[in-house]
């Protein structure tokens, strides 16, 4: 049997998000407020490359985690060492929380690319 | 085992848990089915009290231009309808269900912190109190449930009447949290053994979202009520758009609240259909898994979607698109449990019972409010009749639906075991009629009338402009409801005082509630039942009915509780259960004027949180030792992990959200800090930092001294002595300043994050100085398991300065 700490796989799209969050709003706000990178060098390329780079990163992180979840869970559906079954149940909820995170994570690529990022 | 032993063990047993039945004791009972009972009979006086405001506002739309009442007091009525509806009813009830069932559901026989659970009771109490006192002194609020800046500022509404909703509405909020945290404690420590997260009942599952959903959700709503009186009474910032703060800030706050406020109160709903389903279709739920999933799923969703009230209010065009899809992707799991409903019946041998029909009726009634709900999630749909009529009926048809709808039937469920007493099913199903016709008949024309283009919350309108018939039908609707509603009441009535005797499973039902007799007895199991599915009463080889197949794990001769571990509800030890005490009441009474306090002056906070202190420094002092764990396997109890992990989550959740408001300020406005305030010295704070920092490494030392007593209590000692410095230090520093709270919105947002830390800090500092005190009285396994908790509690504190100095003391240089 494949022995995941469930409850840490719960906790991986949750602390993603919010890392996700505080990254680009970190980014977007040096960019705007503070003229980082606003030359013709680095420009809002750079910043919409390195938000995209953020939100790739979580992106394999998150991926990793929705993988490991539902590896898990298909592993212990058929009973193998998980005799209650409650196992099962609580990687159904990580693998469907990490899906979800994914798909926020999915339109954070349409917000880094397309999105006017300064007022 | 002989007869004679058994007999003497459940009398031993009803001495242990016998409730009082003198008026006092009666006050004093921390039990769950009393504090139960009484957030359902609460909740239910004040449904009814709303729907009185509701049947008047009828009255009054019933032809163009009434004047049955005036426009104030229209704004008033329509204002505590809202607040009463969504803050004083519907979570209160749900949580009154809970509070009631969960522990029999679970084959426990006390929630988690009796004394903690009765407190949260009144402060729900006192706070929908003093908001309809409100009303007969014609001050309630007035600018709608949602009370936005700047109508709710100063400028425009000088009157107590937003005071009264800033300093109460929080106070209930409070008394969720509470009832929260204990639930999800309850759930996730006290299961029956055999238990494990997948067979528990659905109802359960929806309860453990829902609390989780209100631990993260209302501390914003609290933190948007202290901001607001702020504004009102110590002329802060925050929403004065002149000073750069934003009106829009109080939305943000508000509907990141306000739209889980929406699910968690769904979410029992769903549980409670979901079991009667079950019961009456003598059939499991379909897909059990898929829809405890997707019960976690709908609490996820709701934190994402909160903007899409605000889709009038010039967000960017990406933002709308998020929101307008997140919205929409709600309709998966809540879809998964319709089909998993609808599969059951289909799967089952149904029985058509009035229960059984309150949630059909709950499925098209849901249904309706749901493709309402898909139609404004789109943003073009949405501009068009936003505010007006069709708005209205959209989250009637939800709520009436998703909550009015499964309570009547969980209550029609339920009541036997309750009671004792069967309901008679003639007067049921008339009242059923009567209900379902109301509702729609009242609801379903809003959209007609919203679509011709009438707004929501007037008073009154000219005739000629197609409104008319609608609100003549719709008013007819609302008396029919009530007619409906008042035929429920006389049924419950009558069969309290004369219907027959209940049997302990009248609906033959598969989960454990049902195992004790109906009432249970004081006691309700006179073991902890052996659990081996998700319906331990339908396994026909392990049916948990006899003595034999009870787990006799507690002594019977004192109040005890077995905690079981979270996952697999292994038992790992005894928990002690407290008596009836009073303390709960005057812990309330001193919150009260702590909150309720501020409509007055912003320092009657103090003096209530200084009472607070007070009390709470006694109660620990004349605490008595438990004796019950020894057989702990580990150093802290689950429940008190678990607890302490509540509490923080809670703190936290407000934190973030004011440094998410602090962000979103900064985000808005095109010069920070604001109107060029002086660059704040640092010296004092770095002073501060250092004595907060220093504070740390002797809370740890105690940690690991708690063998010696003297010591460990030296360290605390030390440790508050420190922080005691660091507060100092700050408060010379504010003193010093060239500016206060009021100078504008940056230096507003400065003393609130330092003012709230140091309130953190307060209440750390008496509860370290109480654990001093404690230790050097008496050392036992229940106060190392305190101080433990408290040190976790301390780390929190200290650790959240960091980010509080980084914005206070540093914003102003790198912003």
């Amino acid at each position: 049997m494949i022995q995941v700490p469930a409850q840490r796989l719960l906790l991986v799209p949750l602390a993603l998000w919010m890392a996700h969050v505080a990254a680009s709003f970190t980014i977007v706000e040096a960019h705007c407020r503070h003229g980082v990178a606003d030359g013709q060098f680095a420009g809002i390329s750079a910043i919409r490359l390195l938000l995209l780079s953020v939100t790739a990163t979580a992106l394999l992180a998150l991926g990793g985690n929705a993988f490991a979840a539902t590896r898990a869970w298909l592993a212990t559906s058929d009973g193998e060492g998980d005799a209650t079954g409650a196992r099962t149940q609580l990687l159904l909820i990580c693998a469907v929380a990490s899906s979800i995170a994914l798909l926020y994570l999915i339109w954070a690529v349409t917000f880094a690319t397309e999105a006017r990022l300064c007022r | 085992m002989a007869l004679s032993e058994e007999q003497a063990r459940i009398g031993q047993l009803q001495a242990a848990w016998a409730r009082a039945s003198t008026p006092l004791g009666r006050l004093a009972s921390v039990s769950h089915r009393s504090v139960g009972a009484r957030y359902m009979l609460t909740s239910a006086a004040f449904f009814a009290l709303a729907g009185l405001a509701a049947l008047v506002m009828r009255v009054q739309l019933a032809a163009p231009e009434q004047r049955v009442v005036g426009a104030e007091t229209y704004d008033q009525l329509f204002t505590m309808h809202g607040v009463t509806m969504m803050f004083l009813f519907a979570v209160p009830a749900m949580q009154g269900f809970a509070i009631y069932l969960v522990p029999l559901m679970l084959g426990t026989r006390e929630l988690a912190f009796p004394r903690l659970n009765a407190f949260g009771y009144w402060l729900y109490l006192l706070g929908g109190g003093a908001l309809w006192i409100s009303l007969i002194a014609s001050y309630a609020p007035d600018a709608g449930w949602f009370d936005y800046p700047p109508l709710a500022s100063a400028r425009f509404s000088p009157a107590a009447n937003i005071d009264v909703y800033a300093a109460a509405v929080p106070l209930v909020q409070v008394s969720a949290i509470v009832a929260a945290v204990v639930l999800a404690v309850t759930i996730l420590t006290r299961r029956a053994p055999g238990m494990s997260l997948n067979r528990m009942p659905l109802f359960v599952w929806a309860v453990l979202v829902m609390a989780g959903m209100i631990v993260l959700a209302m501390p914003p709503l609290i933190l948007d009520g202290a901001l607001l009186i702020l504004d009102r009474n110590a002329s802060t910032d925050f929403f004065n758009s002149g000073a750069g703060g934003d009106p829009l800030l109080w939305q943000h706050l508000f509907w990141f609240f306000g739209h889980p406020e929406v699910y968690l109160m769904l979410l029992p709903g769903l549980g409670t259909v979901a079991m009667i389903t079950s019961t009456f279709a003598r059939h499991p739920t379909s897909a059990y898994p898929l829809v405890a999933t997707s019960y976690v799923l709908i609490g996820a969703i709701s934190f994402g979607v909160w903007a899409h009230h605000m889709f009038t209010t010039g967000e960017s065009i990406v933002g709308l698109t998020i929101f307008s899809a997140a919205t929409m992707t709600v309709v998966i799991p809540s879809g998964i449990h319709v089909f998993s409903m609808l599969s059951t019946l289909r799967h089952g041998r149904m029985r058509i019972s009035v229960p059984l029909l309150y949630a059909l009726a709950f499925v098209f009634i849901f249904i309706i409010g749901g493709l309402t709900g898909i139609q404004l999630a789109s943003v073009p749909a949405d501009w068009q009749v936003h505010d007006s009529y069709f708005v209205v009926a959209h989250f009637h048809y939800t709520l009436l639906g998703g909550v009015v709808m499964p309570l009547l039937a969980g209550t029609y469920y339920w009541f036997p075991k309750f009671t004792g007493r069967m309901l008679d099913d003639r007067i049921g199903y008339a009242s059923f009629a009567l209900v379902f016709a109301g509702t729609n008949l009242a609801f379903f024309p809003m959209h007609l009338a919203g679509l011709e283009g009438m707004p929501r919350r007037v008073y009154t309108y000219p005739a000629g402009l197609g409104w008319d018939h609608y609100q003549q039908l719709a008013t007819i609707g609302a008396f029919l409801l009530g007619a409906g509603l008042l035929v429920y009441l006389a049924n419950l009535v009558i069969a309290y005082r004369t219907g027959p005797r209940a049997s302990a499973n009248p609906w033959a039902a598969g989960t454990l509630e049902w195992l004790p007799d109906s009432p249970p007895p004081d006691y309700a199991f006179a073991g902890s039942p052996r659990v081996q599915s998700a319906y331990p009463l339908w396994d026909e080889h392990a049916r948990p009915t006899v003595p034999d197949q009870m787990y006799r794990l507690t002594a019977p001769d004192r109040k005890e509780s077995l905690e079981t571990s979270s996952l697999e509800a292994l038992p790992e030890r005894r928990i002690p259960e407290p008596g009836a005490t009073l303390i709960p009441l005057l812990a309330g009474l001193a919150t009260a004027i702590a909150f309720l306090g501020t409509i007055f002056d912003p320092l009657w906070f103090l003096v209530g949180a200084a009472m607070l202190a007070a009390l709470f420094v006694n109660y620990a002092w004349r605490e008595p030792t438990s004796v019950a764990s020894e057989t702990a396997s580990t150093p802290v109890p689950r429940s008190l992990r678990y607890g302490m992990g509540g509490l923080l989550v809670a703190t936290g959740s407000l934190f973030t959200a004011l440094f998410s408001a602090y962000g979103y300020l900064v985000e808005r406005d095109a010069v920070w800090p604001v109107a060029g305030l002086p660059s704040r010295p640092i010296g004092l704070g770095i002073a501060a930092s250092v004595a907060f920092l220093a504070a740390a490494g002797p809370l740890e030392l105690a940690r690991r001294s708690l063998g010696a007593s003297a010591r460990a209590a030296l360290l605390l000692g030390v440790s508050v002595a420190l922080m005691l410095a660091g507060l100092a230090l700050l408060a010379v520093d504010a003193a010093r300043l060239d500016y206060n709270w009021a100078s504008n919105a940056t230096a507003s947002l400065e003393w609130a994050l330092t003012g709230i830390w140091a309130l953190s800090a307060l209440a750390l500092i008496v509860v370290l100085a109480t654990a001093a005190l404690r230790l050097i009285q008496r050392v036992d396994v229940d106060r190392i398991s305190m101080l433990i908790a408290t040190v976790w509690y301390g780390r929190f504190v200290l650790a959240v300065w960091v980010p509080v100095f980084a914005v206070v003391y540093l914003g102003g240089r790198v912003l």
